[in-house]
């Protein structure tokens, strides 16, 4: 706070357009030291890599010295936010799909795209379009991302076998994976009784509704908003439908665990969850049989998700040249081998199940290529838009509405896009 | 002689004093004085917390709130539901076990330390318990009901019931707090007037109303300030409990706040509600203390 207020005494600029006080270029640093603060927010086991990254980047280049600091997920955006106020802003850092666009549209992060497109051994189109399009405004190419990772559906294949039931792998090989048979599969776990219960979310419904809702709306073809963020999908007839399929499943059947319900997987009660690949080391003492399959189908084919964080140069930074460096070095083809084994890889050359089977070897071969490698070649993100944080709290207002037995599915649905409609419009 | 050697040790006391005060003075005008006057120049700017970039734009921010924000009257609404709500059931509660626990009886230390021991519990851990307690199925709370015929609510997911379980949920973490400095007050309060109207033919709900309220007014008056202030600043309970949810029903303004400025990045706005928010606090407070006269008929 003290930061921010000796800057609102500053003069009138626009920090994100400004031109950086006192650039340095890798050339002109080559004597002059140069330490790079680089924002994420990873376990110790990430900083250890990167920090390996970072001491082999300095075998040549001596004079560049790296501070990685890591802060807790929930409160990243805002931090960053206001050391970018403060002037106490890193030069380079990870970045959350839900909130990249407001931060492009900030003028917050670099362009990339004039240090990457000609550079041969950086290799850009390495990366398919779909793992760049969250990334992408026209020619502008604003991060790299370093985790590209579908949402897949982990299960406890004990239950499965309880309820004389094929697992979601089984059901998938045969092409029976819908959202109807995973709804069916669910009713039939909960019937089980005991305290047994179908699905568990990967958190809080009421608080994150969209992780729930966007891949089984965009299953049946319907979806959250469109593609250029200007039109609202929720009230479609596709949409409907899929929110009707979850809410029978959690008034209905009682087999999803209700917002405000804290159920845990790993206690063994719970038939399936979607997650994600770097979640599965929690499992990892677990006394059931676990495996995991690709998200279900709907009406409108396969619909992968993946979650996606990608590397960011901030604009503010006086470093820019030699974070735009590093940031080459550490998403080239070999680091980004290393970083396959916590992050699934965007980058094709690395894609290939072995790279996380190698570092993850109690995982399924065969789950890791069904669930994981091919997801990632077809999914989509999940949907951010430049006024996302307006949208999530004028929609969650009436999404939470559906969190009621006796809830009118198509009236909320209308309501929610009504609710988003000043925001998509602007 | 004399004169000039005692106005140079008076001259001598004063610096003294100056630099005892200064380190906090220094405190005071750069982590209060200096905020609160950059909060209310910023109110006045269009100001984004990302881009940096801002404008003078005089009351826009403050046309929009009262005219344009969807939340605005939502938000006030809630606010002052909660804040009545608390103070009510917060200083009522306080009283209660004041009364019965100022007494040097048998046990009474346990109770007290009993009923003070979340005032210390990190507000986090507290918040956590309650979350697991207040489940719609397995919540203990509710299973408890379920013992004795009544289906419990979804506390906490259900319009109805939020606000009052987030109010419930603070008050039994704070009301140990009030608790104790409403002992200290009776403890003040002399015995021969109980006794003597005891003798009179009194019962104790009257001389608790006729004798023990009207000598303790002034420390109750202090408890319900206290409160009012506490309750329109609440940030913790409802970021770890609702977010503002279900349906924006536990949406109040420091969360609001919250919100503007960094999930929007509206520091301009969301500066301008924050004055709105010091007015009402400072107005609700000020109305509290000019009402004492009526209130309060014996001050020390």
């Amino acid at each position: 706070m003290a930061a921010m207020v000796f800057s609102a005494c500053g003069s009138k600029t626009t920090a994100a357009n400004a031109e950086p006080v006192g650039e340095t270029t890798v050339e002109e640093a080559s004597d002059e030291p140069v330490n790079i603060k680089f924002t994420l927010w990873g376990s110790d086991a990430h900083i250890a890599l990167l920090t390996e990254i970072s001491e082999e980047y300095r075998k040549s280049h001596p004079n560049v010295t790296f501070e990685f600091v890591s802060i807790p997920v929930t409160d990243y955006v805002s931090k960053l936010a206001v050391q970018l106020a403060g002037n106490d802003q890193p030069d380079m850092g990870w970045m959350l799909e839900s909130p990249a666009l407001g931060w492009e549209d900030a003028g917050a992060l670099i362009d990339l795209a004039p240090y990457l497109k000609d550079d041969a051994d950086f290799n850009l189109s390495d990366f398919s379009d779909s793992s760049l399009s969250l990334w992408t405004q026209g020619d502008a190419l604003y991060g790299i991302p370093f985790s590209t990772s579908p949402m897949f559906i982990a299960y406890n294949a004990d239950l499965f076998e309880m309820a004389g039931l094929d697992t979601p792998s089984e059901s998938f090989a045969k092409g029976e994976w819908t959202w109807e048979k995973f709804a069916e599969d669910a009713k039939a776990i909960t019937d089980l009784g005991d305290g047994l219960i179908g699905y568990v979310h990967i958190d809080e419904v009421s608080t994150n509704p969209w992780r729930l809702l966007v891949p089984v709306m965009q299953a049946y073809g319907g979806g959250s908003w469109n593609a250029d963020g200007n039109a609202c999908l929720m009230s479609t007839d596709e949409s409907i439908e899929a929110a009707t399929l979850v809410h029978d499943m959690m008034y209905v059947d009682n087999s999803i665990v209700k917002p405000n319900e804290k159920v845990d997987f790993t206690s063994g009660t719970v038939g399936m969850t979607m997650r994600q690949l770097s979640w599965l080391s929690s499992l990892a003492d677990v006394t059931f049989n676990w495996d995991f399959a690709p998200l279900p189908s709907g009406p409108a084919g396969a619909k992968p998700v993946v979650g996606q964080a990608a590397v960011v140069v901030f604009n503010s930074s006086p470093n820019r040249e030699v974070a735009v460096d590093f940031l080459k070095f550490l998403m080239n083809e070999e680091n980004s081998a290393k970083l396959s084994q916590f992050f699934p890889q965007a980058r094709a050359s690395v894609l290939d199940a072995g790279s996380i089977e190698a570092t993850n070897p109690t995982l399924n071969p065969e789950s890791i290529q069904t669930a994981i490698i091919d997801q990632i070649k077809n999914g989509t993100v999940l949907p951010s838009h430049v006024e996302y944080s307006k949208i999530d709290l004028a929609v969650r207002a009436e999404l939470d509405k559906m969190w009621a037995s006796d809830a009118d599915i198509a009236a909320i649905m209308d309501a929610a896009c009504n609710a988003m409609a000043p925001y998509l419009n602007q | 002689m004399m004169k000039r050697k005692s106005l140079s040790q008076a001259k001598l006391d004063n610096l003294a004093g100056h630099l005892f005060i200064a380190p906090q003075f220094l405190g005071f005008l750069l982590f209060v004085a200096i905020p609160i006057l950059a909060v209310i120049i910023f109110s006045f700017q269009d100001r984004n917390l990302l881009t940096g970039k801002w404008d003078w734009i005089g009351f826009d921010n403050y046309s929009f709130m009262f005219t344009k924000d969807p939340y605005f009257y939502k938000v006030i609404g809630n606010s002052l539901i909660f804040s009545f709500g608390l103070i009510i059931m917060n200083v009522s509660l306080a009283l209660f076990l004041a009364l019965i626990l100022f007494q040097n009886k048998r046990g009474m230390i346990f109770f007290r330390t009993l009923f003070f021991s979340p005032v210390v519990t990190s507000t986090v851990a507290w918040v956590l318990v309650w979350s697991f307690m207040l489940q719609s199925n397995q919540g203990t709370i509710n299973q408890f009901l379920k013992t004795i015929g009544i289906q419990g609510p979804n506390w906490l997911g259900s319009t109805q019931w939020a606000m009052f379980s987030v109010i419930f949920i603070r008050v039994i973490k704070n009301v140990g707090l009030n608790m104790v400095i409403l002992i200290a007050a009776l403890k003040d309060v002399p015995h021969e007037l109980i006794e003597a109207a005891r003798v009179d033919g009194a019962n104790m709900f009257q001389c608790v109303r006729k004798i023990i309220i009207p000598l303790i007014a002034p420390t109750i008056l202090l408890v319900i300030i206290i409160t009012l202030i506490g309750s329109m600043n609440v940030f913790d309970h409802i970021m770890l409990l609702t977010a503002g949810g279900p349906s924006n029903s536990t949406l109040v303004l420091a969360y609001y706040v919250y919100y503007q400025a960094f999930l929007t990045n509206e520091i301009g706005y969301a500066s301008a509600l924050a004055v709105v928010l010091f007015l009402v606090v400072l107005g609700l407070t000020f109305f509290q203390w000019n009402m004492r006269k009526k209130w309060v008929s014996y001050e020390q």
